[in-house]
């Protein structure tokens, strides 16, 4: 089991170098992507356990900003330093509010989230010195050990999606995993068991931050520059949608569903520049209709139809 | 025998009803107690009580020297004092090997966020659980599709796989044909006895009574009214026609 | 519980290689005269920006047909490629360099927003490809920074804001107590200081008595319209724009607050034909830079006349001033190609040489003279007046035009705006054109 699913995430790295190659804006998008399915590994890692954030741009763009104040106040130009100060920052903050938020469920948790991520919004827009308000802050051009990455950042947000999938793998083999599952589906069973399930909901609720700081500092890097809409509901929106497009079910489904949606955003700019916005609600609702797990959930449909068949 | 919990004093009241009244009771280390009672007495509430899911008004128990009435059900079932419900609580989007893992490994260990649930020593005593109760061929089902009988059966499962001291058991054949009633008590109470847990069940069915319990509690409108050996109590004329209603 | 993750994984290479094997890759040699010269261009065309965008998109739309129905450049055709800025500030980015390396777009007409200039800037620099800002006006972006490609055919927020004051203050009008009422981000933040620091500059007793920042896209405006009501200010000041802007006066104007007060209605021209003759009277309004449709400067150019009559044939409206600015600004393109093309003895210019061309640009607009200062940003003049209904007009027209030059309402290259504004000279008003003086 283990063997071939390491070849096929080796194939899928070797393909995604080979696009990157083959053109130099393909590694940019690639990059931004799957920064972005970090952050929604981390909301489908609450998927996981029955509780929908709608908030969780809040973390993505922690990790932005983090990156940004580094860079701003330190002069700080390497990668590698910009990356742990997003994540650290994300983490902090999912630290602060997961304390408080997840002792919520369902629609409250849900709202919770939203408000929190939207108040900080309304502070970074208003708190213009500070922040540099609606027009953002920029990040500087990044350096890995004094040198210039150049293409460096792609590779390196490669290797913190296969570093994260790999780790969150093996993490939802674990007990604390499976207790996720567990958690959506019995929790005072999870508490006569002996656990605390909102100790645990902390734990990976800080996790989720982290991996929303890691995916918002990435990102930022790439982009240069952060804005206060990425604390913007509609940023939560789409790390939510790229999660549920995916498939919750699996680590590899919201790297699917962002890489989807920006490839269908993509290809709507390409061809119908002024019809995005229709491309993407079409290509959500395809999937919410014809594959409700998601994309992971393709693979079982042949399977399905055979069983509807018999 | 040595007292293993005490309760003493217990007061519940839900609104107007009184679900505990002044219920004093005490569990002797190794044994097996029935309670009985009419439907509505506080059975459960007293069950819920003992295992930190009702704060009492007022009264205490206690489990050796703990006082046990400010706790969470968690920290309780850490002391070494399990339960099975009266309607069955199972992971039900996980198999059945998966829910009795997590027990597993919810006893062992569960904070190590990069151990498999599926290690050998975890997956050996889960399906030790699973044997005791006969369980062994439904381990890869998921719990959602299991039938009544057998969901009750893997609740208990998982409260064993926690190797508790002692056991609460809320009408462990409730729902289930007595045919198979017979079955599920003959391989729990046998597995509890070779386990040497002290055990608590709530039952109705008075020939289950009489043929496990060593002693026999019983419960009317929030209080205990008698206790004592099962021949005795399910003799005494007045006790029959109080939880006569209940059959 | 199964696990999807590797044929998730190789579905999902699949998908993105299908997305990408679908996209044209142009060829594209240095130096070569291409088939046609595509030009990005960025602006809302949905969202609540799109009432500020989608003039501008109708404007590219017109001008670039104009411009190839005479021959396009040196016979190369011209094709505007639109950028949805509505998609976020990482889309746009992607955009971008999707464009840059993947269509070999060599030149973009980017952006309408403040925060996406500011983010492309640097890509534009990195990616060495000319950009041309069109209406993001903020001036932190050529503050304290050198760009090699990037250029703005527009003015900053710091003349647009300053003629506002300045025409108060020569109108003499009372600007004692000063209420302001601004979207709540940058836009409105700097405009309401450098607005205020005019003021101050040559009147030290003007206060701001009240200080509004509504969110972008509010509702409703009746807390704030009561609090301007209560403090009595003698002038009230807005940017406003869009919807948001006509929510403002729409629910103003039934409490007579413009009555109660002179509003300066910076972007009042924009919502003229919203509200026709219902628009306040007497209202300090303009275009932010010379994009006023009516001036003497347009109605004497054949060419924005023509403009004129085209867009409103197509369109059935008035082309608002981001029309205009969107239509300078290609012209701006042209007049560099044809610059480029011209010191390069007709040899078609890469982007090095196009950025070349751009600096020090002197482009005749449809509007006025536009000349690319040294340290890239625009330098137009800026007209404004007030709001005046006259008959046989539907809407009102501007009245008591003036036309500030631009090099009198713009700081030096490299000065601090806010510096510059406080150490205006004392004649400074004197030496400015008066009120009145512009057109009939
Ligand atoms: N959560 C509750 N809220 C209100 N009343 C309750 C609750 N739980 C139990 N009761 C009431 O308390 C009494 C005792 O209930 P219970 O302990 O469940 O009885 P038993 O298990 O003996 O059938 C009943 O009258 C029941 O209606
Ligand atoms: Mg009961």
């Amino acid at each position: 089991m283990k063997g071939p699913r390491a070849l096929l995430w080796v194939c899928l790295a070797a393909a995604a170098v080979a696009v990157a190659l083959a053109s130099p804006w393909a590694s940019f998008i690639l990059t931004v992507a799957l920064a972005k399915g970090l952050a929604a590994l981390g909301v489908a890692l609450l998927l996981r356990a029955g509780l929908m954030s709608l908030g969780h741009a809040l973390f993505y763009a922690a990790g932005g900003y983090g990156a940004a104040y580094l860079a701003r106040w330190l002069g700080v130009t390497d990668l590698l330093l910009l990356l742990g100060a997003g994540f650290l920052s994300a983490t902090v903050l999912g630290l602060f509010t997961g304390a408080v938020l997840v002792r919520y469920r369902a629609i409250f948790f849900a709202m919770l989230n939203l408000a929190a991520s939207m108040v900080f919004f309304s502070l970074v827009t208003k708190l213009y010195n500070l922040t540099g308000g609606s027009d953002g802050m920029p990040l500087p051009v990044p350096t890995m050990f004094g040198l210039k990455p150049g293409q460096g950042l792609f590779y390196l947000t490669l290797a913190c999606v296969f570093v994260c999938a790999g780790g969150l793998r093996r993490y939802l083999d674990s007990a604390m995993g499976q207790g996720l599952g567990a958690i959506a589906t019995n929790e005072i069973r999870l508490e006569y068991l002996g656990i605390s399930v909102n100790g645990l909901l902390f734990v990976n609720y800080a996790i989720s931050a982290g991996l929303g700081g890691l995916g918002g500092a990435l990102a930022a890097i790439a982009i240069g520059h952060v804005t206060p809409e990425l604390f913007f509901w509609t940023t939560s929106a789409q790390l939510l949608l790229g999660a549920a497009l995916g498939g919750a079910g699996s680590v590899a489904g919201p790297f699917a569903g962002m890489l989807l949606l920006e490839g269908v955003r993509t290809a709507a700019s390409q061809y119908a520049p002024l019809l995005w916005e229709m491309a993407m609600g079409l290509c959500a609702l395809a999937v919410a209709l014809f594959v409700p797990q998601g994309l992971s959930g393709i693979v079982d449909l042949p399977q399905q139809w055979k069983r509807a068949v018999q | 025998m040595k007292p293993i919990l005490k309760a003493e004093d217990l007061q519940v009241a839900f609104g107007g009803v009184i679900a505990a009244d002044r219920v004093n009771l005490t569990v002797l280390a190794d044994e097996v107690l029935a309670i009985v009672g009419s439907n509505g007495s506080g059975k459960t509430t007293f069950v819920n009580v003992c295992t930190g899911y009702i704060k009492p008004r007022r009264g205490e128990v206690y489990f050796g020297n703990t006082a046990l009435s400010r706790l969470h059900p968690r920290a309780i079932t850490r002391l070494g004092i399990a339960r099975a419900f009266q309607i069955p609580q199972l992971f039900a989007e996980h198999t059945v090997l998966e829910n009795l893992l997590l027990a597993a490994a919810a006893r062992r260990g569960f904070w190590r966020p990069f151990s498999a649930i599926s290690r050998p020593c975890y997956l050996e005593e889960a399906r030790e659980a699973l044997g005791l109760l006969g369980l062994e061929g439904c381990a890869s089902q998921r719990a959602a599709q299991l039938s009544e009988g057998t969901r009750k059966l893997v609740d208990i499962a998982m409260a064993l796989a926690l190797r508790p001291r002692l056991l609460f058991m809320d009408e462990p054949t409730s729902g289930v044909s007595s045919d198979e009633a017979i079955v599920i008590m003959e391989a729990v109470m046998g597995a509890l006895a070779r386990a040497g847990i002290t055990t608590v069940f709530v039952e109705h069915d008075m020939e289950m009574v009489r043929r496990y319990a060593h002693r026999v509690a019983v419960w009317e409108s929030g209080r205990v009214v008698a206790q004592g050996q099962p021949h005795g109590i399910l003799h005494d004329s007045q006790i029959r026609e109080s939880i006569a209603g209940m059959a | 519980m199964q696990h999807y993750s590797r044929k998730t994984a190789s579905l999902a290479g699949v998908l993105f290689g299908l997305v990408f094997g679908l996209l044209p890759q142009a060829a594209w040699g240095a130096g070569e005269r291409p088939a046609q010269l595509k030009v990005g261009v960025f602006t809302f065309v949905s969202g609540p920006a799109a009432s500020y965008g989608m003039p501008a998109k109708n404007a590219a739309d017109l001008m670039f047909e104009s411009l190839n129905a005479g021959g396009g450049l040196a016979g190369v055709r011209l094709e505007p490629v639109f950028v949805d800025e509505a998609q976020g500030t990482d889309a746009v980015v992607s955009e971008f360099r999707r464009l840059v390396t993947s269509r070999h777009v060599p030149v973009m007409i980017a952006a309408l927003s403040s925060a996406n200039c500011l983010a492309l800037a640097p890509v534009a620099e990195q990616l060495k490809t000319p950009m041309i800002a069109w209406n993001c006006d903020t001036h932190h972006l050529f503050l304290k920074k050198k760009y090699r490609y990037v250029f703005r055919a527009n003015t900053s927020t710091v003349p647009e804001f300053v003629a506002y004051a300045a025409y108060l203050l020569q109108k003499k009008a009372d600007v004692s107590r000063v209420g302001i009422i601004d979207p709540d981000y940058a836009f409105g933040h700097d405009a309401a200081v450098i607005f205020s620091e005019t003021l101050r500059r040559f009147r030290p007793d003007s206060k701001l008595v009240v200080e509004l920042y509504p969110r972008l896209g509010s509702p409703s405006y009746s807390t704030e319209i009561s609090r301007l009501l209560a403090a009595h200010p003698a002038v009230i000041f807005t940017n406003f724009w869009g919807a948001d802007l006509e929510n403002f006066v729409r629910q103003a104007l039934p409490r007579k607050l413009f009555s109660q007060s002179l509003a300066v209605i910076a972007l009042g021209t924009t919502v003229f034909e919203e509200f026709g003759q219902r628009f306040p009277q007497g209202a300090v309004v303009g275009v932010l830079g010379d994009g006023w449709y009516h001036s003497p400067a347009v109605r004497a150019n054949p060419q924005a006349q023509r403009f004129i009559k085209n867009y409103q044939e197509r369109f059935h409206q008035v082309p608002v001033f981001p029309a205009f600015k969107m239509a300078n600004a290609v012209l701006v393109v042209e007049a560099a190609y044809r610059r480029a093309l011209r010191e390069n003895k007709g040899q078609w210019p890469d982007s090095e040489r196009l950025a070349r061309a751009l600096e020090g640009l002197r482009v005749k607009t449809l509007t006025g003279p536009l000349t690319l200062r040294a340290d890239h940003d625009g330098l137009t003049d800026q007209i404004v007046g007030v709001s005046r209904n006259v008959a046989g007009s539907p809407y009102p027209v501007m009245a008591d035009m003036v036309r500030y030059p631009g090099e009198l309402v713009t700081p030096p290259v490299d000065a601090d705006p806010i510096q510059w504004i406080k150490t205006l000279p004392a004649d400074y008003l004197e030496r400015l054109p008066k009120p009145g003086s512009y057109g009939p």
